[in-house]
């Protein structure tokens, strides 16, 4: 196929570790001011509830200094509350950081009734905490991104969902429902894993091939199946689910770094982009 | 130049760029003229665009200009005059030369001598050749009388010598020699050559891709007769374009940095001529331009001496230098290198990367006691006594003013004057070249003593403000000498009593009525006059006057330049008439009143003693009255045409045990090198390789060479390789191309290698000095050294 | 305030790279690497936060006879490359902080003092024009000459250009000429010349686009250019979805599963 010396058409992603690492932290604080609300609900144990706003408060105040420390000018972080714009996914995202932030850390630190208010604006907020960064990466130039797009914010909510329950379970919880939440995202994070494997389309090559493509499979794995028979056939042993936690927790992380991982690769190959 | 001067009267381009435009077809050879003169390359690609015509690049290389071109023909570097001979040949035998052309305005009808023998008779040499002196006797080269057969019929006239002479410069010997197909070649030829006639003009560029042989002269010789066969001088759209390697070279001849010439292309006296009457004597002509040269050395005499110039010791001519040896840049060089020179002032140039065998002008100038190098950035040349750890030679280095630090002038390609005001102070003890050669002028003068060898200086005018480039403008436009007199309007006012002082004939009229019409900036008209001032008089267009027929009408409306006006009696036109203008069509010389006036109406070659194009060149040329092919002086080519005769008999090899030579052929040596310059850097690089943008388009030292060579030394693209000659062994990295096409010469493949030498071990970036691979060697007439077709060998590094 | 654009003609480029440096000297931009490439004559090999226009030097074999004008084979092609000025820009959508913009002259623009080096445009541009540069931080691409054409003067690599291979002026003007040299150059012979404005995509065409001869690729310059914002319906469609099923998912597993079995433990 012809081409320009196999030179690269796009431009690489710049973000260096924080991105990735954000993408996982975020997205388990989304989850968790999530399940921390449905915990409330259920009327479950309090102190299940308040790990999990613990967690989302914590993940949303990291959040925002490693989204900082990878901005180029980390001083004008400001800057991306200057505007709105809806047609921008890093715009929305900003907001919807700023949002969570306020509200989640409101959650933990204000008195019950306005705690409880701010626990829900926490939730809401989270929802979107744990998805966006799928329109985020998907809605871009990258090929191995965007081909990827309507698959990517689920993936996303699914890794996080896990990663919250795996959470909250390391701190020692045992609810069921935290459980059933782990089979379901470990389920969804299987399926997914098995169709990238068997999808064999130029721009997907990166999720296959390479270093991005071995830590996407060790990621799928720990996250995926890893956890989905941990937690279906040992469900009762403390020790079975805290592996599969662990297991989650680490694939879910892998899953976030090949990600980005496979954006840059994506950007080398001109092939794809190029299109013909 | 004296390719284009003894062919045509004047050692610079016919031609304008702009002119280009005006072109049906153009032969760009010995040049890669986009990629070295990318601003003027766009009138080619306007005459490409707007007329259709066609743009045929002759190289070695398919280059940058081979991009924009028609038609792109390789040849073997060094194979130039058999292309030329061929389309010289194909230009008689099918009939396509312009004949009323030639008949009227070139020496084709002149009737040779009886005694002349030409290389086919005599194996490769012309009559006159003195094998102990090594050097021609042209004596039997000179016209048989006045006589002319208009008939170009005589067996003795030049077209018949001339048809004689190239019949064995056949397209198949082009096949043979220069590795093109035979028929590419005639494609070519008949294209080019169809550019002729009274309603079509083609035009030639050429470079140091011409200049640079030990042939040099004689390929532009030889381009030079195809144009005046095909009535292509003097014409829109014709011409030769002489591209110079940069700014202020055509200025650099004008007013010259050579040992043998006097600004204006007055010969330098030498030892053999004691007197101006001596002087004059042996260099005044009859008949046509030169007759003036009288006027013109007493007043640039009156211009450097002033008032000590008087009429009774010949205006000061016993204080001008006079040539006594070989004191050739070269020349000098080499006594440089034997410890015979003590000191040495270099500026503008970087001999240390950018001569010929360069390493031995690093070690001769190890042999100094000093040096002054004058320059922008600290060149190779400032610093090359880093190789040396034992050079005693103290170098004093002088921060030097770039072009927009500065007032003055550029006389570019094209013999334009330009002039340039002072932007910006230059920074620190930065001065202008004129400020230090004021500066170092009062200093000798002030030393000057009453010994006899002092009294030329101590004659010399020298009342120079500190930097006033315009009061040296004016003093090379000239003017009534000391003591009044009207104002000089141009060179034509100029007297030979001593009345006049002119510091460059030729300049004279660019301040006339105290106007520096360098300065010009309101381009008027198809050739822009009034930008710029073109020597000489404005004229843009060269021997203009051939663009009329004989009667003085155009030959054609479509190439209409100058004409005769009956009513207003002179000479009309897009140009201003290179002739005298009130003088008819039909005026008859007169032989008795000499000069101008000797030569008729119908006469464009004005500066020829007999107003006519010379085909053939009976004197003014040391290797012969016509170009004949020899082969590089390496070479793994047996000469084709002559055997016995490798090399141009005259040209000088010097060779020493530091300027050796590879055998010809020399298996040790089989590849033809050929070196270039890129769009990227300058020259020896000093002013590219410390700029950022322009040294990272270019970072580093490659060759350029085919798949099939790359294959056959084992390296790929990108790799080291060593590039060895006789003289020396460099480094680079391969660049592997199917631009630099393998040719079949006689037979067999021979591989060409490319190599562009902008770079030293000074600046941001740095490589290897390609030019210490070549050698010092001098070609007859202008001394000038042999840096396409070099004998070499390529391996992986 | 008129629209204006680019023009490059690749058929009338001769390589000279006096647009790169052009533009490197008159917007300040500063060297790029001092790196051999062997690819051809191009060392700059692409756009980028330190390149802003870029001659492409696209080599195929060449054949003795004929000239890169030839109308049946380029030997040589060269084109200056640029950032496109999207009417439909993915870097200006996808900028969180409003840094970039439209000028009044149809341009699009990142403007130094706000950007916060975020590196959003950098996977959103379809070109893979716009890059942020590391020891600034902030993203940098052809400003369009903004102030240049402020002060009513032409960008200076159209400025520099010998051969007016790069035209700049009114785009409806733009297209026009290149109208009538597609034209010519069919009628010559070449009739693999095509103008490369990708207006039939969601990009919805360039305000700088470029005469080329045959395959697109062989340029660097994308078949079928998308700009990013397209995906957004399917992103968010698939964002929300998600977050429902989240949501209702979280909600559904506590309401149906029993109390905590066993008591947390201890740490």
């Amino acid at each position: 196929m012809e081409n320009y010396y196999d030179l690269p058409l796009l431009k690489k992603p710049v973000w260096t570790w924080e991105v990735p690492v954000y993408f996982f932290v975020g997205g388990a604080a989304g989850a968790a001011a999530m399940i921390g609300i449905a915990a409330q609900l259920s009327d479950a144990d309090k102190r299940l509830v308040r790990d999990a706003r613990w967690i989302a408060a914590i993940g949303a105040n990291l959040s925002a200094p490693l989204l900082i420390a990878d901005l180029g000018r980390p001083s004008r972080f400001l800057n991306m509350l200057r505007v709105f714009k809806p047609q921008s996914p890093m715009s929305v995202g900003a907001w919807l950081l700023a949002a969570f932030g306020g509200a989640s850390t409101a959650a933990i630190i204000l008195p019950r009734r306005s705690g409880d208010t701010a626990a829900v604006a926490s939730a809401l907020t989270g929802l979107g905490m744990a998805t966006y960064t799928g329109v985020l990466l998907g809605a871009t130039s990258i090929p191995v991104w965007s081909t990827h797009v309507a698959l990517l914010p689920v993936h996303f909510a699914a890794s996080a969902a896990g990663s919250a329950v795996s959470m909250l379970e390391l701190r020692g919880h045992r609810h069921d429902g935290l459980n059933a939440i782990g089979l379901a995202a470990a389920l969804f994070e299987t399926i997914t894993g098995a169709r990238i494997e068997m999808n064999d389309d130029l721009e997907s090559t990166p999720l296959r091939r390479g270093p991005t493509g071995t830590i996407t499979r060790i990621g799928g794995v720990l996250s995926g199946p890893v956890p989905f028979l941990l937690r279906l056939l040992g469900a009762r042993s403390k020790k079975t689910r805290r592996l599969a936690a662990a297991s989650t927790i680490v694939g879910s992380l892998l899953t976030r770094l090949a990600w980005v991982g496979a954006g840059r690769a994506s950007a080398r190959d001109p092939r794809p982009a190029l299109g013909g | 130049m004296p390719g284009l001067g003894t062919s045509l009267g004047r050692g610079g381009a016919t031609t304008a760029q702009q002119d280009l435009a005006n072109a049906d077809a153009i032969l760009i050879m010995g040049s890669s003229m986009a990629e070295n003169h990318p601003v003027g390359f766009q009138w080619v690609i306007e005459a490409r665009e707007k007329n259709g015509a066609k743009v045929i690049h002759v190289d070695p290389r398919f280059t940058r200009t081979s991009a924009m071109a028609d038609y792109w023909l390789p040849l073997r570097a060094g194979s130039d005059i058999v292309f030329l001979g061929a389309l010289i040949n194909f230009t008689l035998t099918n009939e396509r030369y312009f004949r009323d052309y030639v008949v009227h305005y070139t020496n084709a009808p002149a009737i040779l001598r009886s005694d002349f023998k030409d290389t086919e008779d005599l194996r490769g040499l012309f009559s006159g050749w003195d094998a102990e002196t090594h050097k021609y006797d042209p004596e039997s080269w000179r016209y048989e009388g006045d006589e002319r057969d208009s008939t170009m019929q005589h067996p003795r006239c030049v077209f018949q010598v001339l048809r004689r002479h190239f019949a064995r410069y056949t397209p198949e010997l082009v096949e043979r020699s220069c590795g093109m197909p035979k028929e590419r070649f005639l494609d070519v030829a008949d294209i080019f050559t169809a550019a002729s006639g009274r309603e079509k003009t083609g035009a030639i560029c050429y470079a140091v891709g011409w200049t640079q042989h030990s042939t040099g002269v004689q390929i532009i010789r030889a381009a030079s007769i195809l144009q005046l066969l095909l009535g292509n001088i003097g014409r829109p759209g014709g011409g030769i374009l002489a591209l110079r390697g940069h700014a202020s070279i055509q200025g650099s001849t004008d007013i010259p940095t050579l040992y043998d010439m006097l600004p204006g292309y007055l010969p330098m006296p030498s030892d053999k001529e004691r007197s101006l009457d001596d002087y004059i004597r042996k260099h005044k002509s009859p008949k046509g331009w030169w007759h003036n040269l009288d006027k013109y050395i007493v007043s640039l005499l009156k211009s450097y001496y002033g008032d000590a110039a008087t009429k009774e010791i010949g205006f000061g001519f016993q204080w001008l230098p006079q040539v006594t040896g070989d004191h050739s840049y070269f020349g000098y060089t080499m006594e440089m290198a034997d410890e015979k020179l003590e000191g040495l002032i270099v500026m503008g140039q970087n001999p240390a990367v950018g001569s010929p065998n360069a390493k031995l002008h690093r070690r001769a100038m190890s042999k100094l006691k000093w040096l002054v190098v004058r320059d922008m950035v600290e060149v190779e040349t400032a610093t090359f006594w880093r190789e040396f750890p034992d050079c005693a030679t103290e170098v004093f280095f002088f921060p030097a003013a770039s072009h927009a630090e500065k007032d003055g002038s550029f006389t570019n390609t094209q013999r334009l004057l330009q002039w340039r005001d002072k932007a910006v102070d230059p920074p620190g003890d930065a001065r202008s070249e004129l400020h230090f050669i004021v500066d170092l002028g009062r200093r000798l003068k002030r030393r000057a003593t009453d010994r006899p060898r002092d009294a030329g200086l101590r004659a010399l005018t020298w009342n120079y403000k500190d930097e006033d480039a315009e009061e040296v403008l004016r003093e090379i436009h000239g003017d009534a000498a000391e003591g009044g007199g009207a104002p000089l309007k141009h060179f034509g006012d100029l007297k030979s009593d001593g009345s006049t002082a002119c510091g460059c004939w030729i300049y004279s009229g660019v301040f006339e009525a105290g106007e520096n019409k360098a300065r010009k900036r309101r381009p008027e008209g198809r050739y822009g006059h009034g930008w710029g001032y073109a020597w000489p008089l404005d004229r843009r267009i060269l021997y203009n006057r051939a663009s009329a027929a004989p009667d003085g009408r155009p030959w054609s409306e479509r190439k209409a330049l100058v004409w005769w006006d009956e009513t207003k009696r002179e000479w009309v036109g897009h140009d201003i008439a290179d002739f005298t203008r009130g003088k008819p069509p039909d005026f008859q010389g007169d032989p008795d009143k000499g000069g101008d006036e000797a030569l008729p109406g119908d006469a464009p070659f004005i500066m020829h003693q007999d107003g006519m194009g010379w085909i053939w060149v009976p004197s003014g040329l040391k290797d012969g009255p016509l170009p004949a092919h020899y082969e590089p002086l390496e070479s793994n080519v047996t000469n084709p045409l002559y055997p016995s005769q490798q090399n141009d008999p005259a040209a000088m090899k010097m060779e020493r045990p530091d300027n050796r030579y590879a055998r010809s052929p020399d298996e040790r040596f089989p590849y033809v090198l050929t070196t270039y310059r890129l769009t990227e850097h300058h020259t020896a690089g000093g002013m590219t390789r410390t700029l950022s943008h322009l040294a990272e388009l270019q970072p580093e030292l490659f060759t350029e060479i085919s798949p099939d060579l790359a294959r056959e030394i084992g390296v790929t693209n990108g790799e080291f390789v060593e590039i060895c000659t006789a003289r020396a062994s460099i480094k680079a990295r391969a660049l592997v191309t199917k631009r630099m096409p393998p040719l079949q010469i006689d037979g067999r493949i021979v591989h060409q290698v490319g190599l562009p030498y902008h770079w030293g071990p000074n600046g941001l970036v740095t490589g290897d000095v390609v030019n210490d691979l070549l050698a010092i060697s001098e070609e007859p007439n202008v001394r000038i050294f042999e840096s396409k077709g070099v004998s070499c060998n390529v391996r992986r590094a | 305030m008129s629209v204006t654009g680019f023009f490059t003609d690749s058929t009338l480029c001769i390589g000279c790279k006096a647009c790169e440096v052009a533009c490197k000297e008159w917007n300040d931009v500063p060297a790029d690497g001092f790196r051999f490439s062997g690819r051809s004559y191009d060392n700059t090999l692409s756009l980028g936060h330190s390149t802003w226009r870029h001659v492409k030097f696209v080599e195929r074999e060449p054949v003795v006879g004929r000239g890169g004008n030839a109308p049946e084979l380029m030997a040589w092609e060269f084109s200056s490359d640029v950032c496109k000025h999207c009417e439909n820009a993915g870097c200006l959508e996808a900028c969180p902080t409003g840094s970039i913009v439209r000028t009044e002259f149809g341009g699009v623009y990142v403007q130094p003092d706000v950007c916060n080096g975020c590196g959003y445009c950098v996977v959103s541009c379809p070109f893979g024009v716009i890059d942020r540069r590391p020891d600034d931080g902030r993203a940098f691409k052809c400003t369009f000459c903004y102030d240049r054409q402020r002060a009513g003067e032409v960008p200076a690599c159209a400025k520099a250009c010998p051969t007016e291979s790069i035209l700049f002026g009114n785009l409806d003007e733009l297209q026009k000429i290149a109208d009538a040299r597609i034209e010519k150059l069919h009628a010559f012979g070449m009739t693999d010349a095509t103008i490369y404005n990708p207006k039939n995509t969601s990009v919805g065409g360039t305000h700088a686009f470029f005469l080329i001869r045959g395959d697109a690729r062989a340029y660097n310059l994308p078949m079928s250019p998308q700009v990013p914002t397209t995906l957004l319906p399917v992103a968010w469609t698939s964002a929300a979805i998600a977050a429902g099923v989240l949501a209702i998912g979280s909600l559904l597993a506590f309401a149906l599963s029993p109390r905590e079995r066993v008591a947390r433990s201890a740490g």
